[in-house]
């Protein structure tokens, strides 16, 4: 438990989801403000001179076991649009990157992916006009907790990065699929908590132990935290959308949407 | 040399204070950590659970917002049992209590029924599990429920298991009428997973030789 700055301020701009799916968890961007800009410089700068070590832990949602294989076709024929909502901790570059990224995964099991992010001025952007979707699934995030200590920091400083300064986010990513009639099929909150340490000194003792005693699954260090993440993330949203669709299916029981013929495998019955 | 001791002492001070942290580290495993279901909630409502480890909320802020990461031990380790069966049983109180509610609503009211309840699951233990659960939530809940399931002949059962599940079902159910297994007053009330990639149970009800999907 501790205090954090208050959640609402648009303060933050880098999202711990984007960095985890695309860019290192090492790279950080801050918001306008030239104060926040500069102690930016200055972590990017105790990065690249220490050493940064980013922790990855699932909260509540992201680590529920999946069924799910992302591997496999599991929404053959299915169109589905992915909605980006941009909000205070995400802009529309942001949230085009990540609606592109999840539709590449859902493209990769075989669905019709449209991306949509709406503009901060209202209008939307639509890839893909043509028909209405089976499943719409809208993603909003927003940054729920930050962390960090004054004191730390100066401690970090004065002890030439030995003591670690330590900053925490924490990330809400809320997922509703609604069906073709605007019924939401499925609502959940996704959370995703993010430690980084800065320091030459947790960035040696992580090295170390990574390098002598952690098997590759335990190991904690490069890009490995953003590696867990986007796995994490992808398999709930698979399973999500698999839940949403077959919950789709068994309420207007089992009537056929034109074009579609998924496969079902047999179970066992009564 | 003072110095180096000191900055020593130092990192071990903010290592100790860090080993309460649920997260991966030095101290706690990336599988321990996994195995912590956390979430983030306010200092108030962390002080309700943990009177003792979480102090009351000053009456008084500065305006800054506090909270706490409150943890409890998963029952299953991660891996312990089949993600499917985990991913049933986890939610099954919350889902059997809802499709419940939704198969009730079926029946108009001022006509009485007794039920006839089943789970269709590939692990046996688990479609028993929620089974007993259903029934035991509907007698709380005051339905008139049987300990009774209807069974089918095997020739039946033999047919209805080419079927796809989407039709095996409301076969079964007017196989049920045809047969006299149900009667008018007899509802039967199934609860099931369609795909076997599914994580979440359906539930159908049958009810006059009519199958009814309910979710």
């Amino acid at each position: 438990m501790g205090n954090h700055k208050n959640a609402a301020k648009p303060t933050i701009v880098p999202l711990a989801l984007l960095q985890a799916t695309t860019i290192g968890p090492s790279r950080q961007l801050v918001a306008q403000p030239a104060g926040r800009v500069l102690l930016a410089l200055g972590m990017l700068l105790i990065c690249f001179l220490g050493g940064c070590v980013t922790v990855y832990q699932p909260l509540v949602g992201l680590q529920r076991p999946t069924v799910v294989d992302p591997q496999q076709d599991n929404f053959a024929g299915q169109k589905i649009r992915v909605r980006c909502l941009p909000e205070q901790n995400l802009n529309s570059k942001q949230a085009q990157v990540l609606c592109t990224k999840i539709s590449t995964m859902f493209s990769n099991q075989g669905a019709i992916v449209q991306t949509v992010v709406p503009s901060e001025r209202g209008t939307s952007e639509l890839d893909d006009t043509e028909g209405l979707p089976d499943l719409t699934i809208d993603t909003k995030v927003r940054l729920v907790a930050e962390q960090s200590s004054v004191l730390l920091v100066m401690a970090s400083v004065w002890t030439l990065t030995l003591v670690p300064q330590i900053v925490e986010y924490t990330f809400d990513h809320e997922v509703t699929i609604r069906d073709r009639d605007g019924f939401a099929l499925v609502t959940a909150t996704l959370s995703a908590r993010f430690i980084r340490y800065f320091g030459a000194g947790v960035w040696a003792v992580n090295g170390l132990l990574d390098w002598l005693v952690r098997s590759p699954d335990e190991k904690l260090g490069g890009n490995v935290g953003s590696q867990d993440f986007s796995r994490d993330l992808y398999r709930q949203l698979s399973q999500l959308a698999f839940t949403a669709n077959m919950r789709a299916r068994v309420m207007r029981s089992f009537a056929q949407t034109p074009g579609v013929q998924p496969a079902l495998p047999p179970q066992e019955n009564p | 040399m003072e110095t180096l001791v000191f900055l020593v002492v130092m990192s071990f001070v903010v290592l100790l204070q860090r080993s309460s942290d649920p997260s991966a580290g030095v101290l706690r495993s990336k599988q321990d950590s996994r195995n912590l279901e956390c979430q983030r909630i306010s200092q108030a409502e962390a002080h309700a659970r943990h009177p003792v480890a979480v102090p009351e909320p000053a009456a008084r802020t500065t305006g800054a917002v506090t909270d706490a990461l409150d943890c409890q031990r998963l029952y299953m380790r991660e891996g312990e049992r089949p993600a499917r069966d985990e991913l049933v049983l986890s939610s099954m109180r919350h889902d059997v209590a809802e499709l419940i509610a939704t198969a009730a609503a079926k029946i108009p009211k001022g006509q009485s029924a007794v039920w006839h309840v089943d789970a269709f699951y590939p692990d046996q233990a688990v479609a028993s599990k929620v089974a007993v659960a259903a029934r035991t939530q509907m007698a709380d809940m005051g339905f008139t429920v049987s300990d009774r399931v209807p069974l089918l002949a095997a020739g039946d059962i033999a047919v209805l298991g080419r079927m796809p599940p989407q039709q095996a079902y409301a076969v079964a159910c007017s196989r049920y009428e045809a047969q006299g297994l149900l009667d008018d007053n007899h509802v039967f009330l199934g609860f099931m997973i369609v795909d076997a990639r599914e994580g979440q149970l359906h539930a159908g009800l049958c009810r006059q030789g009519q199958w009814t999907w309910l979710r």
